[in-house]
């Protein structure tokens, strides 16, 4: 949290907050003077300003301030005797006294009431991140438990093993190991995106994501088959390159764990003109159907995190790689969707907006 | 070889440590270990390790100030081992004068290869190439007498910068080539950080070498740092 344990910074915006209610408390007595010789609503009207004040700066410097000048005002022009300080008046020194006093613990306590509704924030994104927390301990212990569960089989019954139970455990070592990774790589890109910096975009060339997404996933699953198809010209997209490429990479292994009995994954970019310029990114296989329940649901982390009882084994990492890509994409100010194709398999796809001006820029 | 290859493995991970000196040994390496950066310091001092294979997040000392120590007296080839996500900290070490870098998680062919081209490189045989007068790969083929680029005998029409970028990234084939250098190289220090320039004439190099400019076969991106060109076919050289 900024500056909570400082109630004083000189800031230009804060001062000029101050000055201009102080300008327009007097303005308004002004104009409320022509109506009546009364003047007791100046006292009120500068109380007012020093609620503002103190509400929309910073610390209680500034509403302090804006007492003092208040008083001042006050005691200078809208009271007898009229542009003159006199703090000889009889009463005058308690009516001093009540006024500072009302004005300092206004401004105190709108203080106050601003603390408590960061705090509240706070803790509000504290939940959030408990419960990602959760959801994610949650998910990584099924693999770690069945990595602890094949190593200790391999090691205790060395000797009445054959090569090819040993081989399947040793595999299934590998697979639950590469899918933490994954995992972790994933929580990694939160991270980065989450926190105070701006991520680091870039001009990136279309080929060149898409062309070390498709040589990654090969790499990976080389028994699918992978085709690949973009505009022929070059484009250029604004984006974080390494985010964009966990999405790529996320939608290509789920099309090709998820989908069971596909032939084919499709990889493929197009170019929209329809409200804004934007590419059209869309990874296709042809599996099976995603439950027409979960469909909505598919990148909403709140709605899945919540329903510990429906996910099944197939699902675990599903829901943190496809909430992670829904994140990212928000960040480049896209949109993701999912949907069953009526030829059967499933379309993912994603939408980022293309500069114009950058496409003409060499 | 008259004798077996002596390789550091420098990280703090005892786990990771041991990992690699068994691909090594089973690839008849030897292998040394240094947990600490003072203890790689001393190591490639007195063991003289024909390699280095450099964790950067090492306890006490940045990776890269042991990078740029070693750098002030030896040649030695250093691979940095690395994390995926951070590609900044890539294109540091390759600055300050890494070889090449290799993300975990990796698999033990990928080591080797990695390892394989930079002791080529190190041990100068990668300079074949130039002797050669060609380097050659697949269906793609580089004459440096002819100053000329071509897709199975064929002429690529490649223009002087283009052909000087496929130049630079055959002479260091099988690495990879920061953005940064190859501005620097081809059109002065004052392009360095103009990657758009750099996009549009490798994007035109792959329309005229590639046969899918999307799905590439020789030359490959690395997200965030650079390029690198696919090894060459050496059979196909001397056959």
């Amino acid at each position: 949290m900024r500056n909570k344990k400082r109630p004083f910074r000189l800031s230009a915006k804060d001062l000029l907050i101050a000055a201009l209610a102080i300008v327009v408390a007097c303005l308004l007595c002004g104009v409320l003077s022509f109506f009546g010789k009364s003047d007791t609503h100046a006292p009120l009207i500068f109380i007012l300003a020093v609620l503002v004040v103190s509400r929309l700066t910073e610390g209680y410097f500034y509403g302090v301030l804006t007492s003092f000048a208040a008083l001042f005002s006050v005691n200078f022009v809208f009271t007898y005797p009229y542009f003159a300080f006199d703090f000889t008046l009889s009463g005058y020194p308690l009516t001093f006294c009540t006024m500072l006093a009302v004005s300092l613990i206004t401004s105190a306590l709108t203080t106050q009431i601003k603390q408590q509704e960061e705090l509240q924030i706070e803790a509000e994104k504290e939940k959030l991140r408990s419960n990602l927390l959760r959801a994610i301990s949650h998910d990584l212990r099924t693999p770690l438990a069945s990595i602890v569960g094949a190593s200790a089989v391999l090691l205790e019954n060395e000797k009445e093993m054959t090569n090819e139970q040993e081989h399947a455990l040793l595999e299934e070592i590998r697979d639950d190991a590469s899918w933490l990774i994954r995992m972790v790589e994933n929580l990694l890109s939160v991270t980065r995106m989450a926190g105070e910096t701006v991520i680091s975009k870039q001009q990136e060339a279309l080929e060149e994501l898409i062309g070390f997404t498709a040589q990654k996933f090969r790499k990976n699953y080389p028994a699918i088959p992978l085709r690949v198809s973009i505009p022929n010209e070059l484009i250029f997209i604004h984006v974080d390159v390494i985010l964009i490429g966990q999405v790529l990479v996320n939608l290509l292994e789920n099309a090709a764990i998820h989908g069971k009995s596909l032939t084919e994954i499709t990889l493929s970019v197009t170019l929209e003109k329809t409200g804004g310029k934007k590419a059209v990114f869309s990874i296709e296989n042809d599996g099976v159907w995603i439950d027409e329940e979960f469909l909505p649901h598919l990148f909403d982390r709140y709605g899945m995190w919540g329903k510990e009882g429906r996910k099944s084994d197939g699902g675990r990492g599903m829901r943190i790689g496809l909430s992670v890509c829904a994140a990212i994409i928000k960040v480049h100010g896209g949109e993701i969707s999912a949907e069953n194709l009526s030829t059967g398999g499933v379309r993912f796809r994603f939408s980022l907006p293309l500069d114009e001006e950058a496409q003409n820029a060499p | 070889m008259p004798h077996k290859c002596r390789i550091l493995v420098v990280d703090d991970e005892n786990g990771i440590c041991r990992f690699m000196t068994t691909i090594l040994e089973s690839q008849g390496y030897e292998a040394v270990v240094a947990h600490t950066g003072a203890e790689a310091y001393a190591a490639v001092v007195s063991r003289c390790p024909d390699l280095v294979l450099l964790d950067l997040g090492l306890p006490d000392i940045d990776g890269i100030s042991i990078i740029k120590s070693i750098r002030e007296w030896s040649r030695i080839p250093i691979v940095v081992v690395s994390a995926r996500m951070h590609e900044k900290d890539k294109v540091t070490a390759l600055d300050a004068g890494a070889d090449d870098y290799i993300t975990k998680p990796f698999g033990p062919s990928e080591l080797s290869a990695r390892i394989r081209t930079a002791l080529r490189h190190a041990q100068g045989n990668a300079g074949d190439a130039a002797r050669a007068g060609k380097y050659q790969t697949g269906d793609l083929t580089i004459d440096y007498d002819k100053h000329q680029a071509s897709i199975s005998g064929v002429n690529a029409g490649l223009t002087r910068n283009e052909y000087r970028i496929m130049v630079l990234l055959s002479r260091h084939a099988g690495k990879v080539i920061t953005h940064d250098y190859l501005l620097r190289e081809i059109w002065g220090p004052h392009a360095v950080g103009n990657n758009q320039l750099l996009r549009v004439n490798m994007a035109n190099i792959r329309r005229k070498i590639e046969k899918k400019p999307a799905d590439p076969e020789y030359i490959f991106t690395e997200p965030g740092v650079g390029y690198r060109l696919l090894e060459e076919d050496l059979f196909k050289r001397f056959a």
